[in-house]
């Protein structure tokens, strides 16, 4: 079977500036797939090229096997919402919410009805008259939403339709999102910036970075085996160390850190998340020297700044440990910092 | 002294505003009105009657000019808001250049310019015709249309008409019932000026109607030539009807700040 959406090496430039760089991206039915990345990375231009809103300077867009390059955005079977709610200012809602149906071909019947059980199921019934200037964002965004998949598509795109939200609001409509998803069996591409909502949301992320896609994996892989040091960076992880392996030994300027016997990485890079050291007072095996910096408060938990001095004698490598235990983290204090080998990753790309 | 001074002020300004109406509609009913008298010696209704005789000049008139003025509005505000849209929302090579040359007739003699449209029109058979006076109409309305219609659609958002189409909608369904909705307002003030313009012009009226198409303003003149007083006052109230009636149904998107009214900012 054909995935809903295959993206197929796109390019896009705007003048000299090539904003995509050959993206290959498959989502299947029933998958909520988010694109994730900076401002500027060029995830909406790729989401406008899948809507049909915007043309690709190369590459093919196949919605279940069939080509949709020459196919008009507005024949193309996919609903779409924006960072805006963008309901028509001269309609009430149900009229919004009907403007899909409305606007066909061929108008269907009990189209009353049919708006009452959408904004049912965006949990607002008996909407129908209000205008769209007497609603919450929140509000405003759910019928966004409505009226687009009055459409019954099988292709859902979402450009960062959380991001004008407050914060609180954002995590109770991305748990919506993601319900509505599911009820709907779609191939669901989500646009964020927020790295935190993507691994929510997402059965699989997107992430690019300069018009590339960088990585393409579930969202746990991000955490404990990032393909590169800008998707270790971006996904949270502080303890970034150069160095090279020989015999499952990862020789980085300070230490020599022991692999797990059966790993066979290659890379110039290892990435130890900060949450999986651990601050010790004497020394054990898989744990090596260092001194406190300073310490701080990272939400409810501790972030404690170290540095291990480099086998140069000379200078020294930052090491951040997150811990929950309170200690005695006073600076200069000489500890031993622990590591567990299968929770080390060597970076593929480590540049 | 700011405090007390204000009332006065206010009461010279309309005065000063609202005097020559006065004066019009006491014209326009008195007879036998002689300096130094400060009011009509008496009153009757004549002026009205030759003004409202159907076959009469005036009721000719106005006609004629509301057909012209109807014509001018409506082409102008097409023309003028494609060209204010165009101008707002996309960049192209020369925009400036276009910008100067749709603007220019506010700038150049309009009279220079009907001089010189006068000698094409004659060649075109376009002169002393309905036709010719409303292509001749559009040289001074288009301009406002352009400024007011660029006004509004600098507000307009775009996305607006994306959601249209990636809901489905063909592209005369998303002008139809999302664009012209948002940006009726400044069509209504664009359609209203290009009115008043075209329902004021006398000149260009002259040149190219070559005294055939008599336009309410032509016939006014014709009486003001003449004597009779009461005639020309009640003519001029009937003159000033139309644009007041299309006044009262626009005036909603003049105030305020809607963004028809931040076009005009550019003049």
């Amino acid at each position: 079977m054909s995935a809903q959406i295959k993206i197929e090496n796109i390019e896009k430039s705007f003048g000299e500036n090539k904003v995509l760089k050959g993206i290959n991206l498959n989502v299947e039915s029933g998958q909520l797939v988010s694109i994730l990345g900076s401002s500027g990375c060029g995830k909406t231009t790729l989401l406008r090229i899948v809507a049909g809103l915007e043309k690709a300077t190369s590459g093919h867009i196949f919605f279940n096997g069939e080509i949709q390059d020459l196919i008009p955005v507005e024949k193309r079977s996919i609903a779409m919402v924006f960072q805006k709610a963008l309901l028509f200012p001269s309609m009430t809602i149900g009229e919004n919410v009907a403007f899909s149906l409305r606007a066909a071909k061929n108008v269907p019947k009990n189209i009353d009805a049919k708006v009452k059980e959408m904004l049912e199921l965006v949990r607002l019934p008996g909407f129908e008259n209000r205008r769209p200037g007497e609603l919450s964002g929140g509000q405003e965004q759910r019928v966004s939403l409505a009226r687009a998949l009055m459409r019954n598509p099988k292709i859902l795109l979402l450009d960062e339709p959380l991001s004008a939200l407050d914060a609180n609001l954002r995590v109770e409509m991305r748990s919506f999102i993601r319900e509505i998803h599911d009820s709907f069996e779609m191939a669901t591409l989500f646009v964020t910036h927020d790295q935190e909502e993507a691994m929510a949301i997402s059965d699989k992320i997107a992430f690019m970075d300069s018009g590339i896609l960088e990585q393409f994996d579930t969202p746990e892989m991000f955490i404990s085996e990032p393909d590169s040091r800008k998707v270790a960076k971006f996904f949270g992880c502080l303890n970034i160390f150069s160095g090279s392996i020989t015999n499952n030994i990862f020789s980085s300027d300070f230490e020599e850190f022991n692999l797990i016997a059966e790993s066979h990485s290659v890379g110039n890079a290892l990435a130890a998340r900060q949450e999986d050291l651990e601050i010790l007072n004497e020394k054990i095996t898989n744990s090596f020297p260092a001194q406190i910096i300073s310490w701080q408060y990272a939400g409810s938990r501790i972030m404690v700044t170290c540095e291990a001095l480099n086998r140069d004698r000379n200078t020294k490598t930052l090491v951040f440990v997150e811990t929950d235990r309170f200690a005695d983290f006073s600076a200069n204090k000489s500890i031993y910092i622990a590591y567990n080998p299968s929770r080390l990753h060597v970076i593929p790309r480590g540049e | 002294m700011k405090l007390t001074l204000r009332p006065i002020f206010l009461g010279l300004f309309i005065f000063w505003l609202f005097f020559p109406f006065v004066s019009i509609i006491l014209w326009s009913i008195g007879t036998g009105w002689r300096f130094p008298a400060m009011l009509p010696e008496s009153y009757s209704l004549r002026g009205y009657k030759i003004a409202f005789d159907p076959s009469g000049d005036i009721i000719k008139g106005i006609i004629t000019s509301t057909i012209i003025a109807i014509l001018v509005g409506t082409i102008a505000t097409v023309i003028g808001s494609a060209a204010g849209r165009a101008i707002a929302m996309y960049t192209f090579r020369f925009k400036k250049a276009f910008q100067f040359l749709v603007l220019a007739p506010l700038i150049v003699p309009g009279l220079a310019v009907t001089m010189g449209i006068q000698v094409l029109f004659i060649k075109y058979g376009l002169s002393d015709s309905l036709q010719g006076v409303v292509l001749a109409h559009l040289i001074p309305t288009i301009p406002y249309v352009v400024m007011i219609m660029s006004g509004t659609f600098a507000n307009f958002d775009k996305s607006y008409e994306e959601q249209g189409s990636v809901l489905g909608a063909s592209r005369l369904i998303v002008l139809r019932k999302i664009t012209l909705p948002i940006v009726i307002p400044g069509l209504a003030v664009s359609f209203l000026f290009a009115f008043v313009i075209s329902w004021s012009e006398y000149i260009l009226t002259l040149l190219v109607g070559g005294g055939t198409v008599k336009t309410l303003p032509l016939v006014l003149f014709s009486y003001l030539r003449g004597s009779d007083l009461p005639l020309v006052g009640a003519a001029s109230i009937v003159f000033m009807i139309p644009p007041l009636i299309l006044l009262r149904f626009t005036s909603k998107y003049l105030v305020g700040r809607t963004s028809s009214v931040t076009g005009l900012g550019t003049i």
